[in-house]
C-alpha cells in the first residue's frame, strides 16, 4: 500500500513539473522573463545597405537607452536582425526564420517595397499566431491597403503622398511636364503610381518614363535613362529610386548639361545620394548637387524644435550604435545624423510606447488593439500619431528638403523653380 | 775512143774490174780507174766516158751520190751506170733506180753475164 | 597507326559527323519546339496566373502590388517581361528597362478573348513570344507575358553543343577503344610486317616477341623459324659470298697489280674506241697521265692507224691486229690489239670492246737495225772477198785455157797431169766459189725472210709464166744429167698474188733438187686448179726421202743423205726457204716421196679476191714498216 501511494505521489510530482514546465514555456512565448525580442530584416549590406544600417541605428539609440534604463517593465527589447540584401526571397527566408526560429514578438524595421510586399502574405499565412510588421522603411501600398493592411502597422507617409505633394508643388510653379526616374520594381512602380494618380487630377500625365533594374550601382552608367528622358523634354523628374542609381542619374544628368530640377522621395536615403554626388564633384569638380529636391517623411533632425530631434541627436550621439558585425558592410561609413536613423530612432520610440502601453500583458493577441487604439500621440515632432482599425499609418505628413552647402536644409519656397 | 770507167774504193776489185774488162781494151777501148768519187766526177768531166761502174759502198760520196751528181751535170755523152754493190736489197735496187742508175749488178757477179752487157752497151763484139 | 584503322577512321569520322550532325539537328529542332512550345505555355501559365490573380488589385489601381507580383514571375527562366495593360488601356506595370519598347505600343491594346500568342520583335532586343490573357475577361485589363524567344536559342545552342560534345567524348572514348582493339590485332600485325621486312632487308636482329594463342601467334611461329632458317641460308651464302669476294678481291688485286706492273702498255676501249682504262707502264711510256686517255677517243691521241686496228679488233673479234706506234721519247712501240670476245663477257653486243697491249719495241728494233745492219755489212764484207777469189779465179783459168794451156807443148806426162790437176783444181775453186756465193745468199735470204725484212711484192702472177721462167733457168741443170722435164700444166690457170720472183726462186729451187737427186728417169711438173687455190709438183724418179727424213726435209742445214759419205751438194737452207715463201703467201709445202723410188714435192698457193689482201698482212710487219719510215 506504501508503495502505491509512493508511486502516485511521484508520478504527480513528475505530471505537476511537467506541467509548470509547459506553462512556462507557453508563457515564454510570449516573452521570455527578461526580453522581447523583436525581428529585423532589411539590407544591411550590397547597394542599399546604408538604408538598413542606418534605421537599425536610429532605432538602437532609442532602444539602448530604454534598456538602459529599465526596459519595458523591466524587460529589455532586442532586436534581431538578419540581413536580406534587399531581396525578397532572403526576405522571405529571414522572416520564417525570425517567427519560427527565433520566435520573435513582432517584426520591426524591415525595409524596401519589393522585400516587405513579398512577406506579407506570410504574414497572412502566421495570422494566427498575430504576428505583425511594425513601420516598414517603405512607402509602397500594398502593405496600407486591403488584404494586407491588417498586418501591417506603418509610421511614414506613403510614397503616393510623397508624390503627390511633389508633383503638387511642380504643378504650382508650373511645371506640368513630369517625367519619372524609377526604379523597376514594386517601389518604383508606387512612386509612379503616385505621380500618375496625382497628375491625373491635373488632367496630365507622365510626359517620360524611364526604369533601371533594383541593385544598379553608383558607377554604372544611366546615360540612356537619361537620354529617354531628355527626349519627352520634362521640365521635372521625379525620381523614385535608391541612393547609388539616382545618384548616378543626376551624375549622368548633369554631365549631359542637364539642369532640371530633380526631386527624390525619402526611400532614397538622402545623405547617400549627397554623399556620392559630392564625391563625384570632388572628381570632376562639377556641381551636382544643385536642383535637386528631396521628399521626407520625418523632420530634419537640423530642427532642433523638435523635443523628437534633440533626444535623437544626444542619444544617437551618445550610443553611437552599429549594425553586429556579421552585418556591417565593409563600404559602409555610419552617418552621425541621417533622416533614415531618425526615421529609425522615431520607429523605435513609436513602438516603445506601443509596448509601454500594453502593460504588464506583452501578449501578440493585445497587439492590435493598442495600436489602433493610439490617437493624437506625441512622440516629440510637429505633428501627431494616430491608428485605427482603419488606418494603420501613423502620420500622413510629407517634408520637403534641398541640397545647400552639401546638406539636405528644409525646403520652403519652390519659387526659385518657377517657371512662368 | 770508148772509155769505160771503174769507180771503186777497193783496189782488189779495181783490178779485178781491169782484168776482166782486160778483152775491152784490147779492142781500143781506154779503161779509167777512180778510187772515189770525187776523182770520178772530174774524170768523167774530162775523159767523158760512155759506160761507168760505179761501186756503191764507197766513203766520202756513195755511189748513188755520185750517181746523181752524174745524172744532174749531162755533159755531152751521157753515160751508161752500172752499179755494183754487194747489198742485194729491193730497197737498194730502188734506190739506185731513183739516183738514175741504169743498171744494177749485186756481187759477186757472173764474168760472162757482165762482158755480154758491156758489149752490148757499147756495142763492141769481143770474139 | 595501323592502316586498318586509318582507312577506317576516315569512314568513321565521316559517318560520326553525319550521325552527330543529324542528331544535332533533329534535336535542336525538337528542343526548339519543345522549348517554344513549354515557353508558350509556361507564358500562358503566368499570364493566366497573375491575370487571375490581379483582379482585385487591378480594379484597386494598385500598381504597386500588380508590379511586386509581376516582379515575382520576371524571375522565370525565359521570362523577359511583363507588363498589365489597364481597363483603360495603360500600361500600369511593367518590368521594362530601361524603358518601354516603342513597338509594345503596337501590341499593348490587344484585346484577345483568350490567351494570345504571337510573336514580336524588338528592335535592338530581339524576338519575343507575346502571350496575353484578358484579365477578367478584359473588363480588369490585360496582362502581356513576354518569353525569351532568344533565351530558346540560347538554351538550344547550349544543348546541342552539350549534346555535340557528349558525343564527341563519346566517339572519342569510343575510337579509342576501337583504336585499342584494333592495335591489338594491328600492332602484332604491324609487328610482323617489320620483322618481315626486315628479313627482307637481311636484318634478324630482334625477333618478334608475339605469344598470343590466335593466327596471328601462329603466324609469328612460323615466321620466326623461316627466320632462323633465312638466316642460317644467308649466313651461308654471306660467308660463300664474303669468300667469294675476297677470292675476287684478291683475284682483282691480283689482276690490278700484275696490269699495273706490267712492263708492256695496256689500253682498253669501248666498242667507240673510247679509251676506258690505261695502266701505269701505258701512261709512262707516253709521258701523259692516266686522266688524259680516260674517255678520250683512241683516234685523236694514237692517230689513225691506230684506231683502224683497234676498229678491226672490234669488229673481227678472233683476230689480232698490229700496228707500230710512236712513243714518247722517240722511242717506238708495237701495239697489238685484240678484240674482247663476246663469249668471255656476258653482252648483247658483239664485242664490249678492245684490248691493246703496247710494247716497247725500241731495243727490239734497235736490235732489228743492227741485224739489217749487220747483214748489210756482212753481205758486203763477204761478197767483196769472194767476188774477188770468183772474178780472178775465172780470170786466171781464162788466161791459163787462153793462153798458157795452150802454149804449153810438151809430152812430159808430170806436166800434162798437172796442167789437168790445174784444170780441176781451178774448176773445183770456182764451183765452191759458186757454192759459197750460193751460201752466202741462201744465209742472208733465210735471214731476211725469218727477220721479216723482205719486201714481199704482190703482184698479179700467172702460174704457168712462172714455171716457164723456172724452167727456163734450171734447163742448164736437165741438160747436164740429160733427164728429161715434163710439163703438166692445166691451162686457164687463175692469177694468184704473190711477188713473181720468189715463187720462180721456189720452183727453181724445187726443180734444181729434183734434177740433183734424180740419176734416171724423168721429172715432171704439174700445175693444177685446187678449189680456191694452185697446186703445183714437182715429181722425180730420184732417190727418195726416207721416212724420219721427210720430217726433217724443211728444216735448216738439212741435206739429203746427211751422212759421213754423201758429199754435201747444196746449202741446206733452199727448202727453208721456200717454205718461208709459200707459208708467207698464205699456201702449204709438203713432199710425198718413197725411198729408191722417187719424191714428189707439192705446194699450193691460195687464190685470192683482189679485195681480200688484207688477209694477207695478218702477221706481218712490213706494211707497217712503210709508216715507220
Amino acid at each position: 500500500m506504501k508503495v502505491k501511494v509512493l508511486s502516485v505521489v511521484r508520478f504527480s510530482f513528475k505530471l505537476f513539473v511537467a506541467l509548470i514546465s509547459i506553462l512556462l514555456f507557453i508563457s515564454n512565448v510570449e516573452a521570455n522573463s527578461n526580453e522581447i525580442y523583436i525581428g529585423m530584416s532589411a539590407a544591411f549590406k550590397g547597394p542599399t545597405g546604408g538604408l538598413g544600417s542606418e534605421l537599425y541605428r536610429g532605432s538602437m539609440a532609442y532602444i539602448n537607452y530604454i534598456n538602459d534604463n529599465g526596459g519595458i517593465n523591466g524587460k529589455k527589447i532586442i532586436i534581431i536582425p538578419y540581413d536580406d540584401g534587399y531581396n525578397p526571397t532572403p526576405a522571405i527566408e529571414n522572416t520564417i526564420k525570425l517567427i519560427e526560429k527565433d520566435n520573435v514578438f513582432l517584426l520591426f524595421d524591415y525595409l524596401g517595397t519589393p522585400t516587405v510586399t513579398r512577406v506579407l502574405p506570410l504574414l497572412k499565412s502566421y495570422s494566427d499566431r498575430n504576428i505583425y510588421l511594425f513601420f516598414p522603411f517603405t512607402g509602397a501600398e500594398p502593405h496600407r491597403q486591403p488584404p494586407y493592411d491588417k498586418y501591417v502597422f506603418n509610421f511614414r507617409a506613403s510614397y503616393f503622398q510623397e508624390t503627390e505633394g511633389l508633383v503638387n508643388n511642380f504643378v504650382k510653379i508650373g511645371r506640368k511636364r513630369i517625367a519619372v526616374f524609377y526604379q523597376a520594381d514594386a517601389y518604383g512602380r508606387s512612386g509612379w503610381n503616385g505621380v500618375k494618380s496625382t497628375l491625373a487630377k491635373y488632367g496630365l500625365d507622365i510626359v517620360g518614363e524611364a526604369t533601371y533594374r533594383r541593385g544598379t550601382k553608383f558607377n554604372e552608367s544611366m546615360k540612356n535613362q537619361v537620354h529617354i528622358l531628355r527626349k519627352s523634354n520634362p521640365d521635372a523628374i521625379i525620381s523614385v529610386g535608391a541612393y547609388a542609381a539616382c545618384a548616378a542619374f543626376i551624375r549622368d544628368a548633369r554631365d549631359a548639361g542637364w539642369d532640371v530640377p530633380i526631386a527624390n522621395v525619402s526611400f532614397v536615403g538622402s545623405e547617400f545620394l549627397i554623399d556620392l554626388l559630392m564625391k563625384t564633384e570632388q572628381e570632376t569638380g562639377k556641381n551636382y548637387t544643385r536642383n535637386l529636391i528631396n521628399s521626407q517623411v520625418v523632420p530634419s533632425y537640423e530642427d532642433i524644435s523638435l523635443s523628437a530631434v534633440r533626444q535623437y541627436r544626444d542619444m544617437i550621439d551618445a550610443y553611437d550604435p552599429i549594425p553586429p558585425d556579421n552585418l556591417i558592410d565593409k563600404n559602409y561609413k555610419p552617418l552621425r545624423y541621417s533622416f533614415v536613423s531618425f526615421e529609425g530612432f522615431l520607429n523605435a520610440r513609436l513602438l516603445v510606447e506601443i509596448l509601454k502601453r500594453m502593460g504588464k500583458q506583452i501578449t501578440k493577441s493585445n497587439i492590435k488593439q493598442v495600436v489602433e487604439s493610439i490617437k493624437n500621440l506625441d512622440i516629440g515632432i510637429d505633428v501627431k500619431v494616430s491608428f485605427s482599425p482603419e488606418k494603420h499609418q501613423g502620420i500622413d505628413k510629407v517634408y520637403y528638403t534641398t541640397v545647400k552647402d552639401g546638406r539636405f536644409i528644409p525646403l520652403e519656397n519652390w519659387d526659385r523653380w518657377k517657371i512662368k | 775512143m770508148k772509155k769505160i770507167l771503174i769507180v771503186d774504193d777497193d783496189p782488189i776489185i779495181r783490178n779485178l774490174l781491169e782484168q776482166i774488162l782486160e778483152p775491152f781494151a784490147e779492142k781500143d777501148i781506154e779503161i779509167l780507174i777512180a778510187e772515189n768519187g770525187l776523182v770520178a766526177l772530174d774524170i768523167i768531166k774530162e775523159k767523158q766516158p760512155e759506160l761507168i761502174f760505179l761501186d756503191v759502198m764507197m766513203p766520202k760520196m756513195n755511189g748513188f751520190e755520185v750517181c746523181q751528181k752524174i745524172k744532174n751535170n749531162p755533159t755531152d755523152k751521157i753515160p751508161y751506170i752500172i752499179m755494183l754493190t754487194a747489198k742485194g736489197q729491193e730497197t737498194d735496187k730502188e734506190k739506185a733506180k731513183a739516183s738514175g742508175a741504169d743498171c744494177y749488178i749485186t756481187k759477186p757477179f757472173n764474168i760472162n753475164d757482165l762482158l755480154n752487157k758491156v758489149s752490148e752497151i757499147l756495142q763492141v763484139n769481143l770474139n | 597507326m595501323s592502316k586498318l584503322f586509318k582507312k577506317t577512321l576516315i569512314m568513321i569520322v565521316i559517318l560520326f559527323m553525319i550521325i552527330a550532325f543529324t542528331i544535332a539537328i533533329s534535336t535542336g529542332w525538337n528542343l526548339y519546339n519543345d522549348l517554344l512550345q513549354e515557353y508558350k505555355s509556361k507564358g500562358t501559365a503566368i499570364a493566366k496566373s497573375i491575370a487571375s490573380s490581379s483582379i482585385e488589385t487591378l480594379l484597386n489601381r494598385d500598381a504597386s502590388t500588380i508590379q511586386a507580383m509581376i516582379d515575382r514571375f520576371l524571375e522565370i527562366s525565359g521570362v523577359s517581361y511583363i507588363f498589365v495593360v489597364d481597363a483603360n488601356g495603360e500600361i500600369i506595370s511593367h518590368t521594362f528597362v530601361p524603358t518601354i519598347p516603342e513597338e509594345i505600343s503596337k501590341i499593348k491594346n490587344d484585346k484577345p478573348k483568350d490567351t494570345y500568342v504571337k510573336e514580336i520583335v524588338f528592335e535592338n532586343m530581339g524576338i519575343f513570344i507575346d502571350i496575353t490573357s484578358p484579365i477578367l475577361e478584359g473588363i480588369a485589363g490585360y496582362v502581356h507575358v513576354g518569353m525569351d524567344k532568344s533565351n530558346i536559342i540560347a538554351q538550344i545552342k547550349s544543348a546541342m553543343l552539350r549534346q555535340l560534345l557528349l558525343i564527341s567524348l563519346i566517339f572519342i572514348f569510343s575510337i579509342i577503344i576501337a583504336y585499342m582493339l584494333v592495335n591489338k590485332v594491328s600492332q602484332p600485325l604491324n609487328a610482323l610486317t617489320d620483322y618481315a621486312k626486315k628479313l627482307t632487308l637481311h636484318d634478324f636482329s630482334s625477333p618478334v616477341d608475339i605469344k598470343s594463342d590466335d593466327e596471328i601467334g601462329l603466324l609469328a611461329n612460323t615466321m620466326k623459324s623461316m627466320a632462323t632458317d633465312l638466316h642460317e641460308v644467308f649466313d651461308r651464302y654471306e660467308q660463300a659470298i664474303n669468300d667469294a669476294i675476297v677470292e675476287l678481291q684478291n683475284t682483282l688485286a691480283y689482276l690490278t697489280a700484275v696490269i699495273d706492273n706490267m712492263a708492256d702498255g695496256l689500253l682498253v676501249t669501248d666498242t667507240d674506241g673510247v679509251i676506258t682504262h690505261v695502266n701505269p707502264a701505258l701512261s709512262h711510256m707516253f709521258n701523259m697521265r692516266e686522266s688524259d686517255f680516260i674517255g678520250r677517243d683512241c683516234r685523236s691521241i694514237f692517230g689513225d692507224k691506230f684506231a683502224e686496228i683497234v676498229e678491226k679488233s672490234i669488229t673481227n673479234s678472233e683476230e689480232i691486229f698490229t700496228t707500230e706506234i710512236e712513243l714518247a721519247q722517240k722511242r717506238i712501240g708495237k701495239a697489238v690489239a685484240t678484240g674482247i670476245h663476246k663469249d668471255t663477257i656476258q653482252s648483247d653486243e658483239k664485242g664490249i670492246g678492245a684490248v691493246i697491249l703496247i710494247r716497247d719495241i725500241t731495243s727490239e728494233k734497235e736490235v732489228d737495225r743492227m741485224k739489217t745492219d749487220f747483214i748489210s755489212t756482212v753481205s758486203h764484207e763477204l761478197r767483196t772477198p769472194l767476188t774477188a777469189v770468183k772474178g780472178f779465179t775465172e780470170i786466171i783459168k781464162k788466161r791459163l785455157e787462153d793462153d798458157i794451156f795452150p802454149n804449153v807443148t810438151t809430152d812430159n806426162k808430170r806436166v800434162l797431169k798437172s796442167i789437168l790437176r790445174i784444170r780441176d783444181n781451178i774448176n773445183i775453186i770456182l764451183s765452191e766459189g759458186e757454192r759459197l756465193t750460193a751460201l752466202i745468199n741462201d744465209v742472208l735470204d733465210i735471214s731476211k725472210l725469218e727477220a721479216g725484212r723482205i719486201d714481199w711484192k704482190l703482184e698479179n702472177v700467172r702460174p704457168a709464166d712462172a714455171i716457164e721462167q723456172a724452167i727456163i733457168a734450171t734447163s742448164a741443170l736437165f741438160e747436164q744429167k740429160k733427164l728429161p722435164l715434163i710439163k703438166d700444166i692445166d691451162e686457164n690457170l687463175p692469177e694468184i698474188i704473190c711477188d713473181k720472183d720468189r715463187i720462180i726462186q721456189v720452183i727453181i729451187n724445187l726443180l734444181s733438187n729434183a734434177v740433183k737427186f734424180t740419176d734416171s728417169g724423168s721429172v715432171t711438173c704439174r700445175a693444177q686448179k685446187l678449189e680456191d687455190s694452185i697446186l703445183v709438183s714437182i715429181s722425180d724418179t730420184g732417190t727418195g726421202i726416207s721416212e724420219t727424213e721427210k720430217d726433217h726435209v724443211f728444216e735448216k742445214f738439212r741435206q739429203a743423205g746427211d751422212t759421213l759419205t754423201d758429199k754435201p751438194t747444196g746449202t741446206g737452207l733452199g727448202l727453208s726457204i721456200c717454205r718461208q715463201i709459200i707459208e708467207h703467201y698464205g699456201g702449204t709445202i709438203w713432199v710425198e716421196s718413197e725411198l729408191g723410188k722417187g719424191s714428189t714435192f707439192y705446194f699450193t698457193l691460195p687464190l685470192k679476191n683482189i679485195n681480200d689482201v688484207s688477209d694477207i698482212s695478218k702477221i706481218t710487219y712490213n706494211n707497217i714498216e712503210k709508216e715507220y719510215k
